[in-house]
């Protein structure tokens, strides 16, 4: 089941649409525009059905070894098992990076068998309070954690971890209605209050001590703060792209990672100016 | 490039019809030379310069004064409407689009450049003259201690955050040319960079000017690039607000106004810390009382 090793250290990334193959691929060529060295690989439902153009920046495609939810962070819990990386970074497919994390693996490989990002952050890089974080801390006292990027080795500790959101994750329903109170149920499945679940349940020390994984969270960005309620942040904020990669959100550089959330965030435009610039570090 | 002098203190003074930027500069003086114990250099016009001969005693300006740069400058037109507490308005020329040229003009090597309303009470700004390059607020506090109206916290609600003009510390470094260079820039390109940055319109802000010459030199993020005076507030009492006695030359007595039932002010005792008196006209019916004060001192 356990899939073959082919490098040390990598990312994966699930996707289960061709929305999400789209989007995890320009994650791939985020990083790789950093981290030309890098190794990526897609992790799917079915290897078979997905198109050859998504497969560029990838080192790797491998299936899902157990299940296939078709939501597809529910479908965390098997990347232990799917990864063929000994330490795995694991992201969003909305997400992109914007800043070379070679410092970030080695203090990780050095420190920590699993670590989660324990807050994130809005386009200022300012800590965001989201309201189920002021939930989980006050009304239960549990650490709160944030999944759009992690950290595994492949070890023991790291397996208590995916061993128990196994369970949590495929019964994620009765799992909110077991721990928490009806007020503070997620109207959806949210990967971050499962893997906060989990983490504190297990135990074991998920957090790090600078909080390095941290990452801008546009999702949180624009339902805290200043900006006060708005759906969609891509109907308000204005993003700015050129074909060296940069994103601009507002005045704002983006600069280490970011989980954009929204899809039409991800425009032709983007995707083509994030592409050619991968195309021109890497050839 | 050799200086007059090490350390030393700036003030733009120039006049319009409706204050007397003089005797606000004279007040500000009095408190540079007792607090910081640093010699003052006033930037004017010709015509301000005559008025501060006339209205002031030689003694004072002697005293007070220690350097004097006459200025030239073309000014935008800039009608800013000013408050002596929310029941009574007027407006004004502004002059303040030649801020930057402080480069230029000032005397100093390391140089503090405050605004007339700057009210030193203690010798606290005497600690940024160990910093290297840039220093000025970026974040103020009332008397009554609420935070500014939002457009003096962010440019905008998802824009970039305000830096005060009031107080700007600078040495001659590579830095700090690059900052004034950029700050000129930004003036130049004001409603190009208005477009941009969404600040409010109408008034020309130096505040604003700086604020984005912070931005861009921070590579447009939030940085610690320019220095925030230890992250010190700045104190102030707004335009609504008013003081209503001085006890001694430290110890005042502020009237603060609720910014939303203005009708509704209390009584604030304010000691020992600098004020940005925004009130000028509150500033300076206090001018007899604070001269008799530094007087019988």
């Amino acid at each position: 089941m356990t899939p073959e090793i082919i490098a040390d250290n990598g990312y994966v990334i699930i996707a289960v649409n061709s929305i999400e193959y789209r989007q995890a691929q320009c994650c791939a060529y985020s990083i790789k525009s950093k981290m030309p060295t890098a190794s990526i690989t897609l992790v799917v439902p079915d290897s078979d059905i997905v198109d050859e153009k998504f497969l560029t920046g990838f080192d790797a495609i491998v299936q899902l070894p157990f299940k296939q939810h078709t939501n597809r962070r529910q479908n965390d819990w098997q990347l232990y098992w799917c990864s063929p990386y000994t330490n795995t970074i694991a992201l969003d497919c909305k997400t992109l990076v914007k800043d070379d994390q070679t410092t970030m693996w080695d203090y990780l490989i050095d420190h920590h068998s699993i670590a989660f990002p324990t807050s994130v952050n809005d386009i200022r890089q300012h800590k965001i309070k989201t309201k189920h974080q002021l939930h989980l801390e006050n009304e239960y006292d549990l650490e709160v954690v944030y999944s759009g990027m992690f950290f595994f080795k492949k070890n023991a500790e790291s397996l208590k971890h995916f061993k128990m959101a196994d369970v949590y994750f495929q019964n994620w329903n009765q799992v909110y209605g077991e721990f928490l109170k009806a007020q503070h149920i997620p109207d959806f499945f949210e990967a971050d209050v499962l893997h906060t679940l989990v983490a504190n349940h297990i135990g074991v020390d998920v957090t790090t001590h600078h909080n390095i994984l941290s990452y801008i969270d546009m999702r949180y960005s624009v339902t805290v703060g200043v900006l006060g309620k708005i759906k969609k942040w891509t109907d308000n904020l204005t993003v700015w792209s050129s074909d060296t990669g940069k994103i601009k959100i507002q005045n704002y550089a983006i600069n280490g990672t970011i989980y954009y959330h929204e899809n039409e965030f991800l425009t032709d435009e983007i995707f083509s100016e994030q592409e050619s610039y991968y195309y021109n570090v890497t050839k | 490039m050799k200086y007059k002098e090490k350390q030393g203190v700036c003030f733009f003074v120039y006049n319009n019809n409706q204050l007397d930027y003089v005797d606000l500069l004279m007040l500000a003086a009095r408190y540079v030379k007792e607090y910081l114990k640093l010699p003052v250099c006033m930037i004017t016009d010709n015509g301000t310069y005559n008025w501060m001969l006339e209205s002031q005693s030689e003694s004072d300006i002697d005293t007070y004064i220690d350097y004097i740069k006459i200025t030239n400058d073309e000014f935008k037109d800039n009608l800013r409407t000013h408050k002596d507490s929310p029941w009574s308005e007027f407006t004004a020329q502004f002059q303040n689009s030649n801020k930057h040229k402080i480069w230029e003009y000032s005397p100093f090597e390391q140089t503090l450049l405050m605004d007339t309303d700057y009210i030193v009470k203690n010798d606290f700004l005497l600690q940024s003259f160990n910093n290297p390059g840039v220093s000025m607020y970026n974040n103020a506090v009332s008397t009554r201690n609420d935070p500014p109206h939002r457009n003096e916290v962010l440019l905008y609600p998802s824009g970039i955050k305000m830096w005060w003009s009031t107080v700007v510390y600078f040495d001659r470094s590579e830095f700090s040319k690059m900052f004034f260079d950029l700050w000129d820039h930004v003036a130049d390109n004001y409603e190009f960079y208005q477009f941009l940055y969404n600040f409010p319109g109408g008034l020309f802000r130096t505040d604003y000017c700086v604020s984005i010459a912070v931005h861009i030199l921070n590579g447009m993020e939030e940085s610690t690039t320019i220095d925030n005076f230890d992250d010190m507030p700045m104190h102030y009492i707004s335009q609504d607000d008013d003081i209503i006695d001085i006890n001694n030359k430290q110890d005042w007595i502020c009237l603060g106004c609720d910014q939303k039932e203005n009708w509704k002010n209390i009584l604030i005792k304010h000691s020992n810390l600098d004020l940005h008196v925004m009130n000028k006209r509150a500033l300076l019916r206090m001018k007899p009382k604070i001269v008799e004060m530094f007087n019988d001192s």
